[in-house]
């Protein structure tokens, strides 16, 4: 047994391939940019080390781009090791960029490429960028250096504190192959040399539809997810406006059949505190008010983005699948005819805890 | 030369002080006792010059008759004895007797101890110092040792029987327990063992430890050795039992566990709270002594996925100008450090220490700048060498330094499975260990959890009313609870 061990440990050393890290050339980040009808251009973005034996760590990392154009995936990877000096390793992706002409198109093909490669993590970040991601990549962004981590924390920030609902490779896969739900991305476009998330994209299967503001982002996020922290303005008569902030939302949804069409009640539940108001007085009778207006306002936007995605087919807040478990014999091509018709009652219940620190 | 002259010993007296006399240090005068010549013979290293003139010697002159027998009675020495067999003359003249013979008489022989006693005083112990608590630690002479632990053991139970072992050396080996607390195989098994030790001279107590220990393949210890009376006294009162080698300032203690080589002697003396989070941050040290370079080439060589992006920067940056592998470098400071260890052992004083610390840093610093190994891999090499001196006994300290040898290479081969690998080798090995044929990973494996109260945390005295069950004491009470319960009740 012993020799057995002994001659094995000699036998099987060589057998699995080394894969040091510093002869790597880690991919950070890929942008994917629409050619042709056929064609489609990827650039990735790879970190480039300065450092003098890291005794200055991450501050001597800048980022060098390789772009190939194929029809494939594995035409461009063919392409781009021919380019590279280094092995060329997927494992490190942390961002992709779809260019907004190719999200259009639809992305399945190349997102399927990065979903199914063991290597890349769950938790990698998708998203559209209005523009060429070719050119995005290989500029160096004042903020950060490095593009990808520039990007990766970009998106985090904003999922994290702001308007745009929890996306990653993970949420987007399922969301995709889901019944009675469709998919979204960040939507990033470039504004004055600065890139910054702009809102939400909203997809129709894997076919990018349109694109929400941030003010819609934050009401769907409302949708779709329980959330802390938000912030959110009321417009106030008197153009007066107060800002809402800590907002937590939490949606419930309720269904009935009626004559074989599903009715849907929508009921968000929101918190939050007056933190800034530009009228001087704020009392309880103030806080009333704008607790009042709050509530119409948000049914108000709900109803009205929920009536956008019924104009265009496309269902993000997964309303089909609140149906779909909520009834028996449901069934997908019914409800893909049903759902611009549907009913979809919506009641907001806000609560403002306090007048921030000047109560 | 004869075939077996050493072993040949002398039939008569006469005889045998021929032999003897050829040391220059053995004394035969002649010697006139009431009127009547005797002979006078003794080593003179082995006695005590001072004795023997002062006390002896006026007392023979003054002695009025010529019998061993009434002159055993006037000389103040109660341990004298008369013996008529050469074999046990020669015998207990090399252990300092001095001996008296009537001229032309018999062979019989009145012996007096007159015993040389030289040996070093008790001293603060070195290796298993404590900053609190007592500062005995046992020295070279069995005698004082045992007195160190009587004096903390005034008790009647408290047994010693003593085996002479080593043909050349005649080592007094002590094994001592408590009679009534100890369980008996226990005893028997040390005793056993040790009577069986066919060796000719033992040096020390870590000869008998490594003579009788369950597994001499193995590189963990499975004895405890200590040189603290203090810890020794009370793992007698756990029902352990205890060898005392003269000539050896360590006890070996026996049956121990893994666990029990992670306790300090200290953690008694501080409160119970301090001295578990102590405990457990010496085990947590020891798994990242052992695995942390070998993790760090597994996840080099192989598992970039696993580098947070954060970290990647850093690690990459710090290995981009380093001309080897990460194998390589990895081997290369481990060896450093091993070589600096090695080398401060050998030196002189605590002085050498200190040298071999600061060597390593500039050693370190210079490689690192030489661009030999990068500066990540210095500082998780450095911590788990200092990681590895956590631990409370010296020699499980040394097992666990040289572990990390074979989790390096397992890693290096297959990554970290190879370190799972290794992990379920090493696994295995612990479990099929027994110190005295009782489970070395006990209260882990098998789980008992009323010794856990003494493991890896330590629980409050009022809480440790038994004795550990895994040394089957035959009276498993330390104290009664109840009884305790109840005075603290009146004082309320």
């Amino acid at each position: 047994m012993k020799k057995l061990v002994i001659l094995l440990t000699f036998l099987t050393s060589a057998c699995v391939q080394q894969e040091i890290v510093d002869e790597l050339l880690l991919i950070h980040a890929t942008g994917i940019d629409y050619v042709d009808e056929l064609n489609f251009r990827a650039t990735v973005s790879v970190p480039i080390y300065k450092g003098d034996n890291g005794n200055n760590s991450g501050e001597g990392v800048t980022s060098e781009t390789i772009t190939a154009v194929g029809r494939t995936a594995k035409n461009i990877r063919a392409e781009m090791d021919s380019k590279s000096p280094k092995l060329i390793n997927n494992s490190k992706l942390a961002v992709v960029l779809f260019n907004n002409e190719m999200a259009k198109k639809g992305i399945i093909e190349q997102g399927d490429t990065f979903y199914r490669d063991p290597l890349v993590g769950q938790r990698l970040y998708l998203g559209v960028f209005e523009g060429s991601t070719n050119q995005l990549l290989e500029n160096q962004p004042s903020l950060q250096p490095e593009i990808s981590k520039y990007l990766s924390e970009l998106i985090e920030q904003n999922i994290n504190n702001h308007n745009i609902p929890k996306s990653n490779m993970h949420v987007f896969v399922y969301r995709l192959y889901q019944e009675g739900m469709e998919t979204y991305l960040p939507y990033l476009k470039k504004v004055n040399d600065q890139v910054q998330v702009t809102g939400v994209a909203i997809f129709k299967n894997d076919k990018m539809v349109s694109a929400l503001s941030l003010e819609e982002s934050i009401i769907f996020k409302m949708l779709i997810e329980n959330f802390q922290g938000g912030t959110y303005e009321v417009a106030l008569p008197d153009k007066e406006f107060a800002s809402i902030r800590n907002l937590s939302a939490q949606s419930s949804y309720q269904v009935e059949m009626r004559k074989g069409m599903p009715e849907i009640t929508l009921n968000l539940r929101t918190k939050g505190y007056v933190n800034e108001y530009s009228g001087i007085p704020l009392d309880q009778k103030k806080i009333n008010e704008i607790n009042h207006l709050l509530e119409e306002e948000l049914t108000v936007e709900i109803s009205k983005l929920i009536k956008k995605f019924q104009d265009l087919e496309t269902d993000p807040v997964g309303l089909g699948f609140q149906v779909k478990t909520r009834t028996r014999g449901w069934d997908e091509q019914k409800w893909t005819d049903q759902y611009p018709n549907v009913k979809v009652h919506v009641n907001v219940d806000t609560i403002i805890t306090h007048g921030g620190v000047s109560d | 030369m004869k075939p077996d002259n050493f072993n040949h010993s002398p039939v008569t007296l006469t005889s045998l002080l021929e032999t003897l006399k050829a040391s220059r240090d053995f004394h035969l005068q002649a010697f006139t006792i009431a009127g009547k010549p005797f002979n006078l013979f003794y080593y003179s290293s082995l006695t005590d010059q001072t004795v023997f003139k002062k006390e002896l010697l006026p007392c023979l002159r003054k002695a009025e008759n010529s019998s061993l027998k009434e002159i055993t009675e006037a000389i103040p020495f109660i341990e004298a004895l008369i013996v008529k067999d050469v074999k046990k003359v020669e015998e207990k003249l090399l252990t300092g007797f001095l001996g008296l013979n009537l001229q032309g008489g018999t062979d019989e022989c009145l012996l007096i101890p007159v015993k040389e006693q030289k040996h070093r005083d008790v001293t603060v112990p070195e290796v298993e110092f404590s900053v609190i608590g007592p500062k005995e630690g046992f020295i070279e002479d069995i005698d004082t040792n045992i007195y160190l632990i009587r004096k903390r053991l005034p008790v009647k139970n408290l047994i010693n029987s003593e085996i002479e072992v080593g043909s050349l050396s005649k080592t007094r080996v002590a094994v001592l327990y408590l009679d009534g607390i100890a369980d008996e195989e226990n005893v028997n098994t040390i005793k056993q063992r040790v009577e069986d030790i066919e060796f000719d001279h033992i040096d020390d107590s870590s000869y008998i430890n490594q003579l009788i220990e369950d597994n001499s393949k193995s590189p963990f210890p499975q004895l405890l050795d200590t040189e603290r009376p203090d810890r020794t006294a009370a793992s007698l009162t756990e029902g352990k039992v205890a060898v005392l080698v003269d000539g050896s300032p360590t006890a070996i203690i026996g049956p121990t566990t893994f666990l029990e080589f992670f306790s300090a002697f200290d953690d008694y003396f501080s409160n119970w709270i301090i001295s578990s989070i102590l405990r457990v941050i010496r085990v947590f040290s020891v798994a990242f002594s052992i695995f942390a370079t070998a993790i760090y080439v597994a996840v080099l060589t192989y598992h970039t996925p696993l580098i947070p992006r954060d970290l990647l920067d850093t690690l990459v940056q710090s290995r981009d100008a380093i001309p080897f592998p990460p194998i390589i470098e990895a081997v290369f400071l481990e060896l450093t450090i091993e070589l600096l260890r090695e080398a401060g052992a050998r030196l002189p004083s605590k002085v050498g220490q200190t040298i071999g610390i600061v060597g390593g840093i500039v050693i370190g610093t210079a490689a690192v700048e030489a661009g030999l190994t990068s500066n990540v891999l210095l500082i998780i090499v450095a911590l788990s060498a200092l990681a590895s001196f956590t631990t409370p006994i010296y020699r499980i300290g040394n097992t666990i330094r040289l572990l990390r040898f074979p989790f390096l290479f397992a890693a290096q081969l297959w990554g970290l499975v190879g370190i799972f690998i290794g992990i379920g080798f090493l696994l295995v090995h612990l479990l099929g260990l027994t110190s005295l044929g009782r489970p070395y990973l006990e209260p882990l494996y098998p789980l008992r959890l009323q010794d856990m109260k003494d493991s890896v945390i330590r629980l409050p005295f009022s809480r440790q009313s038994q004795r550990p069950v895994h040394m089957r004491p035959d009276n498993p009470k330390r104290f009664n609870k109840q009884q305790a319960r109840k005075t603290r009740d009146i004082d309320d």
